[in-house]
């Protein structure tokens, strides 16, 4: 097997079977509950993502990590209770909102704090830790809106597409890691996609939302911090996944549900390709004959 | 007459006693030009592939008489990192591996120096690279003394030991980009 079969293998596809069986092993239980939503969906999720974080970039070997590569493991794991909280808490938008600040702002600082005082000097250091926390929990709470409002298959099909694409956008700024991570992010949010189909019914609420904008956003503020990546593309992966918006359309509204899919993921798509193309071009002007 | 002998002795035993005192501790500085840190690693368990880092300083307390009380602090710019492959040397700094935008420095600092003989000292310390810190040893040859073109005195060591990089939390590409790093340092220092 060769050596990206291998990272494909483990940093990918196990980790989206780990998450597909745990679901359906879990979907008859949760159907007689009689519910679309479950709270284990992000344990799920989470159980998938930290096998891919582990056999991608190990396990954390200190706590609290000193390494920005070893946060979004411990992190998936506050996002995956978090997200539990968010399935129940769903209806109280003013607790959850004041959890996701919390959250991004507590993360987010931890995270960055060894580039302050030092990268990051003075004002610049506490700019950039608010503004990069802001910009999380905006899209975030975009994300939990929609998640409310857009059922069925259309989210986790275009978060899914947007992490795989970051993935790509991450490995050509420069990190293999981050970018198989969101690749593991695509694959895991992917595994929930057939379920839905089967099942004709939303598996992906607030709680699974709230673990896949957590971890994804990290790995967007590790990128812009510390590869870095331009923060023009990782601002447009974050509006290439916010296409679902078209469903609330009155026009697209009355259309049948494929079409608002097709539409959404096509529109998806084509901002991707927009931020790939160029990130793509620079990559091989400067590469060479390196391929790791 | 016998005391001024006596006090003649007395001082010719204390000036003695004096001049028989070891020689201080001479402080050296590394001179990063003249310096040289090589490292490889396996590539697909294939072939060795050979970078350096092109920023070395730090300094070296040598103590002839009693190697005990010498003492070596070595500071590396992680971003210096030199393989003459762009976007694999940024590959290098990225978080994957140095991830030198949060650890910008790799150190060592000995914590103790034996004789092994006359050339050759065992040096022991701890070597922090993204933020691990872990007990090397190293055998330490010396390569020469002598006086560059101004006539400062300099004195030259050689060193090969190799790392787990795996023990320093840096693991992407595990196999496939091997384990073991073989680091081959050379040290040019001038005295103080």
């Amino acid at each position: 097997m060769t050596f990206f079969a291998q990272q494909l293998l483990w940093g990918a596809m196990l980790p989206a079977v780990i998450t597909f069986a745990v679901l359906v092993g879990s979907w008859r239980a949760w159907r007689r509950e009689g519910v679309s939503t479950h709270w284990g969906t992000p344990l799920a999720l989470a159980l998938g993502y930290l096998f891919a974080h582990w056999r991608i970039v190990g396990l954390p070997i200190s706590f609290p990590p000193v390494d920005s590569n070893e946060w979004p493991f411990v992190a998936a794991i506050v996002f995956a209770v978090w997200g539990v909280v968010e399935h129940f808490a769903s209806r109280r938008t003013l607790l959850c909102e004041a959890g996701r600040v919390v959250l991004v702002v507590v993360i987010s600082w931890l995270v960055l704090r060894p580039l302050m005082g030092n990268l990051w000097q003075g004002a610049s250091a506490t700019l950039w830790w608010l503004s990069l926390a802001l910009g999380w929990w905006l899209w975030w709470s975009v994300q939990a809106r929609l998640s409310a409002s857009v059922p069925g298959l259309l989210l986790p099909l275009i978060l899914s597409m947007v992490a795989g694409g970051g993935g790509l956008v991450l490995l050509w700024s420069g990190s293999s890691s981050l970018s198989q991570l969101s690749g593991a992010v695509a694959a895991v949010t992917g595994a929930t996609v057939p379920l839905v189909l089967w099942r004709t019914m939303g598996c992906i609420g607030s709680g699974s939302v709230a673990f896949v904008a957590g971890v994804l956003g990290l790995l967007w503020v590790n990128a812009i911090a510390f590869v870095p990546v331009p923060v023009w593309r990782i601002a447009a992966l974050a509006t290439a996944s916010l296409t679902p918006l078209f469903a609330l359309l009155p026009g697209l509204k009355r259309n049948p549900a494929w079409l608002t899919v097709a539409v959404c993921a096509v529109t998806t798509a084509v901002i991707l390709s927009v931020v790939m193309l160029p990130t793509y071009r620079a990559y091989v002007a400067s590469a060479g004959a390196y391929g790791y | 007459m016998y005391t001024r002998f006596g006090l003649l002795a007395l001082a010719v035993g204390l000036f003695s006693t004096l001049w028989a005192q070891p020689v201080a501790a001479q402080t050296y500085q590394i001179d990063p030009v003249h310096t040289s840190l090589v490292f490889r690693i396996k590539h697909m368990d294939t072939a060795y592939v050979y970078g350096r880092f092109n920023q070395v300083t730090g300094s070296i307390t040598l103590d002839e008489r009693n190697p005990a009380r010498s003492s070596v602090a070595i500071e590396v710019d992680a971003n210096s990192v030199f393989t003459a492959n762009e976007q694999r040397d940024n590959h290098l700094r990225s978080p994957d591996f140095l991830n030198v935008r949060q650890f910008p420095t790799i150190t060592f600092r000995s914590t103790e120096v034996s004789r092994v003989n006359a050339s050759t000292v065992q040096v022991k310390g701890n070597l922090t690279m993204r933020g691990v810190t872990r007990a090397v040893t190293a055998s330490v040859t010396l390569t020469g003394k002598g006086r560059n073109p101004q006539g400062r005195e300099i004195i030259g060591f050689e060193t090969t030991f190799s790392i787990r990089r795996s023990e320093f939390g840096i693991r992407y590409g595990l196999p496939g980009l091997g384990d073991e790093v073989r680091i081959i340092l050379s040290v040019e220092a001038g005295r103080q």
